[in-house]
């Protein structure tokens, strides 16, 4: 499934309150076409994306939502450790799956090789879900996710698998992200 | 000579930072002694780059933080996101760093009484420097 429409579902079965961090130069690319007032975007340049949603969760009621993507949840695995042990009720990590590099088609990310990266995450502490066949099979998931959202608590980590996509960002992108960080009041 | 505990209420009631988060500091241990849940939460990293992203998301949802690090990690530490973003950022350490008064940088030496040596944070505004370091000379803490 392409990485937008992932997104497009997912973020429409959040909440108009929710928080959503996209990490990751590619997903902020892709992601920016369903902005919202309380979306932040952070490039990949900065490696502590899970833990700036950390932060802000430990200090809102608010759901935080984090987005990335499996080589930036590879490169930065202790975070994920530190967001499971957290224990904060309001955080959603959501892992796009697509086992390769953004802008490098033929270069692996080694997820596919872990031998059961949802018992990874279960280990770590997180509650684990996985919507790549939901996602793919039903036509319009957005409702049936937002649902089982309202019941679930965190830390929840979801995993989705995904297409590889590319994204450069503009200077005018990042520009936006820069201001939206500056303005963002949760 | 400063006592640990004027510290924390110099930082938790005149500053009202009341969140901090990093890894130990052995030149600190006096400070972790006197912390207390009532006025101030202290989130223990994995890593250093894990504490400052916890302490930057703090600051981005709108509460006052801090990072507790060894001064030789904060030479070594990349603050490009608070730079970009111009965020906010203090650094309580012990001895001393390397790094020097910058653009973007203060450095606070506090090495004999905090009104003397701490008073600039009192009159420090949004328009002040993005990094702040506290750096508590060796045997100055008790």
């Amino acid at each position: 499934m392409k990485k937008n429409s992932v997104i497009r579902t997912l973020v429409e079965a959040m909440s108009e309150e929710d928080i959503g961090i996209f990490i990751g130069d590619c997903l902020c690319v892709e992601s920016i076409n369903k902005d919202r007032r309380n979306n932040i975007y952070i490039r990949s340049a900065y490696d502590y994306g899970i833990s700036i949603g950390i932060g802000i969760a430990m200090n809102t009621d608010k759901r935080v939502f984090i987005f990335c993507e499996d080589s930036y949840f590879l490169r930065n695995v202790s975070e994920s450790i530190q967001a499971a042990v957290s224990k904060c009720r309001n955080l959603y990590i959501i892992i796009l799956v697509s086992g390769m590099y953004n802008n490098f088609d033929s270069c692996y990310t080694v997820f596919d090789s872990i031998i059961s990266p949802r018992g990874m995450l279960y280990n770590m502490g997180f509650m684990v879900h996985n919507y790549s066949k939901q996602l793919r099979n039903v036509e319009d998931s957005s409702d049936e996710i937002k649902a089982i959202w309202s019941k679930i608590k965190g830390p929840l980590a979801i995993t989705v698998d995904v297409e590889n996509s590319e994204g450069m960002m503009s200077q005018e992108l990042n520009n936006f992200c820069e201001e939206r960080i500056k303005t963002f009041a949760v | 000579m400063v006592k640990a505990k004027d510290l924390l209420d110099f930082l938790c009631n005149r500053l009202s930072v009341k969140f901090f988060s990093g890894v130990p500091c052995a030149g600190l241990k006096n400070l972790y002694v006197v912390m207390d849940s009532k006025i101030m939460h202290y989130v223990p990293a994995a890593n250093e780059q894990i504490a400052c992203g916890v302490v930057n998301g703090s600051q981005i949802a709108g509460n006052k933080s801090a990072l507790i690090l060894e001064p030789y990690v904060i030479d070594n530490m990349d603050f490009s996101f608070n730079i970009d973003n111009k965020l906010q950022l203090l650094i309580i350490t012990s001895g001393c760093v390397k790094l020097k008064n910058s653009k973007n940088l203060t450095v606070l030496n506090l090495v004999d009484t905090i009104e003397k040596d701490l008073s600039k944070l009192l009159k420090q505004k949004d328009n002040a420097k993005v990094i702040t370091i506290i750096c508590i000379k060796e045997g100055v803490l008790i």
